[in-house]
């Protein structure tokens, strides 16, 4: 609190001079009407105390004076103009970016609220300091957004939008708020880039965008804020505070392992010190397994410390937190498996952030994939595809072509029988209810076209980010004859000559479709039967076909491997044909799933992570269980951010602050107004002398 | 003086007695609380014996006494003379006092017609019963100029005595009523009406008038605007008979304070009347006279 003097001496000397002069008012003698009273015998009487000649007594009575001398005061008061140090809001619209992610329910604020209860309070803030004319929206997110209030004066709106924000389990992905942010400060801007429609509707009008975030967010590779101005606003504590969080929580594949089955954790500890804390495993309600460890802290050089006003990170980035794995032996566990059991791991230790102490998984009994192989004569891939440790995971069936004019096939299909077909140079007349994967023909539809003949072409590009072309080599591959394939909207090429497309894969209702665009065994009609590549003898091959199996043939024994995250639907696939299914979440709520057209479920209401259970509809009896996890390695580092990248600019937080006076001369003001009103109603009532 | 605001008086060309209140009036006649004698033949009872066909008492005769009085039934039955005596009826004095001071001429009507309204009332009934009507003002003089009036058919000279009467006097109550007693010396009925707003206290004219052994009624006339006073604003209060000055600047508090001091003025003068056998009735000008009498003096005893 300070005094700022807005008046010249002289100013002040004649305002110095107004409260004696009211002063010697009351001193004056009133002129008064003479009015003839038959006696004024009585009114000496009555008035006799009240003329009472000392100074004092008289002030003490005259509360009028007192009033008069107070409004007086108070504007002068009002002119020394007092004021504290307070932000001030440049501009007249406002975006209040907030984030709701799972790391904003961390504890680690000065007041021990969530951050986003103070950053709730920090934007109240913001908007009592909005002047009447200014206008604000408020947009949350986190893996997705949402515009909670669009631009309105109304504060108290605003105020009520922004209470009901709550944290998410869910991660940060600012790129779609920042699009709404900025498309909605520049008109101009669209979110749909391929529309060539949008025009713009009106002025691009500047705005101040306030990030409420700890910077724990996904990366921004696009950012244009062009009338937009951001402010990144850091919420949580100063230093980075020490969690211990579950960031991978899975088992293994015993496709991989040879039937040992594993449980794998990832813990990490976004401190500088290492902590050491007690690790549980669950299985159902009971304690398995039980440690104690020590996580090392965040790897930190001197140089990254920022020796400023505070001790944020300069780069988070470059300072990775500390980390170490656990491995659970849980073979002996699923030897004896009969129903899908939940298992949980469990950090015994309490610290701000909460969320990513437990993590879940379930183990389910496993189920062979069916797969069916129609194919005249390919001994490549039935000998791919007949392999021992396939066996373990799927029951491969083998039928020719003219299999697909059999109504068994065609039931089965329809049924939803078989979890992947693999058609060799044929095609169904209605495609299976199922993934499939077609060499050298097209499946059923407008969306696949063959383009192009090839003849001897060189492959120049293998994807291999995709997991079906995970560890497949396509360079040394060659090809005799072969076509361009132009696969439906959506699809993505998997292998590329230099024609074009050769290995594509597209999606079809739920389901996905794989086409090879050349043949592995030409049918002469000689009844020759050569070789069209000899992929079938690099080791790519078998490779390929067993990364189409885990991939599109459910092989993933466990459903444990599949990563729910809260928020994301999930597919759910009952081991009968239900009609209709009840999903139960981790807090016993219930809802009742209608099947879809491709013979699946979609459950969308994964907002908590934990255990949820999947049961035909009316029946006790669980069909199999998932699990949804954060295990979210940049939500677990709740490290607050010292600048936010957006694109190529890096905001820095706190720098953009402007401090200003907040002057309460305006509440002085006030108050005399109302002093004097006081007193223009205690004249008019006259309640005292 | 100059500025002075003139009272708010209501135009006072209404007739003293009205025809219907002589009406009632004449149905009425004035009580005594005690027996006085009289001067002349009335119609009252007397202290004294006399020839009245109301038989008193008896008395042993004794040389001199007049022989037509001696009941001779009783000397036929125990051989002794006795006088018979009769009741005398005689007139009784009826005063009535008007305070004349210069604060009587406010009110609406002025407290002073009301008071010459209230008096010639009274004093007519007084008329009717043919007792010894005297109305004075109490302006101190020496040499009253008031008739002592007797009859029905001195009505006439009631209202025109009471009609010349004005409300000028500087003099004290205390003054006035002694120069009344030093006039007067007959007993009887004396109804003082007065608003009391003497500053050198009423207190000793009433004692004056105790001392006289008169039946006294004390009747305090006040004006609404004395007990209700719609007063506003910073004011210079003037007396009317002293030119003293109150200054006040009038609030509800102010307004609040003064009704309580009025009404402990009011007490104190009941009480005072009460303890010395003064009969006090306080009425506003606001109260008709035909009510006043007809129902409150009924009340009190003076009229009946």
């Amino acid at each position: 609190m300070n005094l700022l003097n807005m008046l010249p001496w002289y100013q002040w000397l004649i305002l110095g001079l107004v409260p004696p002069l009211i002063l010697s008012l009351y001193f004056l003698k009133l002129r008064r009407v003479p009015l003839e009273v038959p006696s004024t015998y009585l009114w000496t009487k009555t008035v006799e105390d009240m003329h009472v000649n000392s100074i004092w007594q008289r002030l003490r009575k005259n509360l009028l004076l007192w009033l008069q001398l107070l409004v007086v005061l108070m504007l002068m008061l009002a002119c020394l103009r007092p004021g504290c140090e307070g932000e001030k809001l440049a501009g007249d619209r406002f975006i209040f970016l907030i984030d709701k992610s799972a790391s904003m329910s961390a504890t680690d604020t000065e007041t021990g609220i969530t951050r986003l209860e103070d950053a709730k309070n920090q934007i109240y803030t913001l908007i009592d300091r909005m002047k009447t004319s200014d206008a604000a929206m408020i947009i949350s997110f986190s893996d997705i957004e949402g515009v909670d209030q669009s631009y309105t004066k109304n504060k108290s709106q605003l105020k009520r939008k922004v209470k009901l924000i709550k944290v998410t389990q869910q991660g940060s992905d600012i790129n779609r708020a920042l699009v709404a942010a900025t498309g909605l400060a520049n008109p101009g801007r669209t979110s749909d880039k391929a529309s060539n429609t949008d025009v713009q509707v009106a002025e691009a009008l500047a705005a101040t965008m306030y990030i409420f975030s700890d910077g724990a967010i996904k990366k921004v590779s696009k950012y244009a804020p062009g009338e937009l101005t951001a402010i990144y606003q850091p919420v949580g504590a100063l230093t980075p505070a020490s969690n211990i969080g579950i960031t991978t929580f899975s088992v293994n594949d015993q496709l991989d392992t040879g039937g040992t089955v594993e449980a794998f954790v990832r813990l990490q500890n976004s401190g500088f010190e290492p902590k050491t804390v007690g690790v549980s495993l669950f299985i159902g309600e009971t304690l398995s397994d039980a440690d104690t460890i020590t996580v090392p802290g965040r790897k930190i050089s001197e140089s990254n410390m920022s020796l400023g006003s505070n001790d944020r990170l300069s780069d988070i980035e470059q300072s990775p937190p500390g980390g170490l794995s656990l491995k659970f032996d849980l073979t002996s566990v699923a030897g004896v498996l009969e129903t899908a059991t939940p298992i949980r791991i469990k950090i015994d230790d309490s610290d701000a952030y909460l969320l990513d102490n437990e993590a879940y998984c379930v183990l389910n009994p496993s189920r062979l994939t069916n797969i069916l192989v129609v194919t005249d004569y390919n001994p490549a891939l039935k000998l791919a595809t007949s392999t021992e440790r396939l066996k373990k995971i799927a029951n491969v069936e083998f039928a020719d072509r003219s299999f697909l004019k059999e109504k068994q096939f065609q039931t089965n299909a329809a049924l939803g029988v078989y979890d992947l077909v693999i058609f060799d140079q044929c095609s169904p007349e209605t495609m299976p209810a199922c993934n499939t994967v077609f060499f050298a023909a097209l499946p059923q539809g407008d969306g696949w076209k063959f383009t192009k003949e090839l003849e001897i072409t060189p492959i120049i590009y293998t994807n291999n980010s995709h997991p079906i072309m995970f560890d497949v080599q396509m360079q040394s591959v060659s090809i005799l004859n072969g076509q361009v394939i132009e696969g439906p909207k959506g699809n993505t090429n998997l292998v590329e000559s230099i024609e074009g497309s050769v290995i594509a894969i597209g999606p079809r209702s739920g389901f996905e479709d794989v086409v090879i665009g050349f043949p592995m065994i030409l049918y002469e009609e000689d009844g020759e039967t050569p070789y069209n590549t000899d992929w079938h003898k690099k080791p790519s091959f078998p490779f390929f076909m067993q990364n189409i199996i885990r991939t599109l043939g459910s092989g993933s024994r466990f459903n444990s491997l599949r990563a729910n995250r809260p928020g994301n639907s999930v597919k759910i696939k009952p081991r009968y044909p239900y009609e209709e299914i009840d999903v139960t979440n981790p807090q016993g709520k219930q809802q009742s799933l209608r099947e879809q057209p491709n013979k699946s479920f979609v459950y969308n209401q994964t907002d908590e992570s934990g255990i949820y259970s999947v049961a035909e509809k009316g029946s006790a009896e669980v069909d199999q269980l998932f699990a949804v996890n954060l295990l979210d390695r940049l939500e677990s580092d709740i490290a607050v951010r010292d600048e936010l990248k957006l694109g190529y600019e890096a905001i820095k937080g706190n720098a953009t602050r402007e401090p200003a006076r907040r002057d309460f001369w305006i509440i002085l003001a006030f108050l005399a107004l109302g002093v004097l009103t006081l007193e223009w109603i205690i004249y008019n009532r006259r309640v005292f002398i | 003086m100059a500025n002075v605001a003139p009272p708010k008086n209501k135009p006072q060309d209404e007739p003293l007695l009205s025809p219907a209140l002589l009406a009632q009036l004449e149905r009425m006649e004035l009580v005594s609380r005690k027996i006085f004698r009289g001067r002349m033949k009335g119609e009252r009872r007397s202290k004294r014996k006399g020839q009245s066909v109301e038989f008193a008492d008896f008395r042993n005769y004794v040389a001199g006494d007049d022989l037509r009085f001696i009941d001779w039934n009783m000397y036929a039955r125990l051989d002794k003379l006795f006088l018979k005596l009769f009741m005398e009826e005689e007139d009784l004095h009826f005063y009535t006092l008007i305070d004349v001071s210069p604060s009587m001429q406010f009110g609406s009507p002025t407290k002073f017609q009301y008071a010459k309204q209230l008096a010639g009332a009274l004093g007519y009934i007084g008329l009717c019963r043919a007792d010894r009507v005297k109305i004075e003002a109490l302006d101190g003089s020496r040499n009253s100029s008031a008739p002592t009036l007797r009859g029905r058919s001195s009505l006439w000279q009631l209202v025109d005595h009471l009609e010349r009467m004005e409300s000028r006097s500087t003099v004290t109550m205390t003054e006035a009523v002694k120069a009344f007693c030093l006039r007067n010396t007959g007993k009887g009925i004396l109804v003082l009406i007065t608003d009391l707003m003497d500053k050198s206290g009423y207190e000793e004219a009433l004692k004056y008038l105790v001392a006289r052994d008169l039946d006294i009624y004390l009747i305090h006339v006040l004006s609404q605007e004395e007990i209700d006073p719609d007063l506003n604003g910073d004011l210079k209060l003037v007396d009317c008979e002293d030119q003293d000055i109150a200054e006040v600047s009038v609030s509800q508090r102010l307004i609040d304070r003064y009704k309580q001091t009025l009404a402990t003025f009011i007490e104190q003068a009941r009480d005072f009347s009460s303890r010395r056998g003064i009969v006090y009735t306080m009425t506003s000008t606001e109260r008709s006279v035909d009510r006043l009498v007809s129902r409150y003096l009924r009340q009190r005893g003076l009229v009946r």
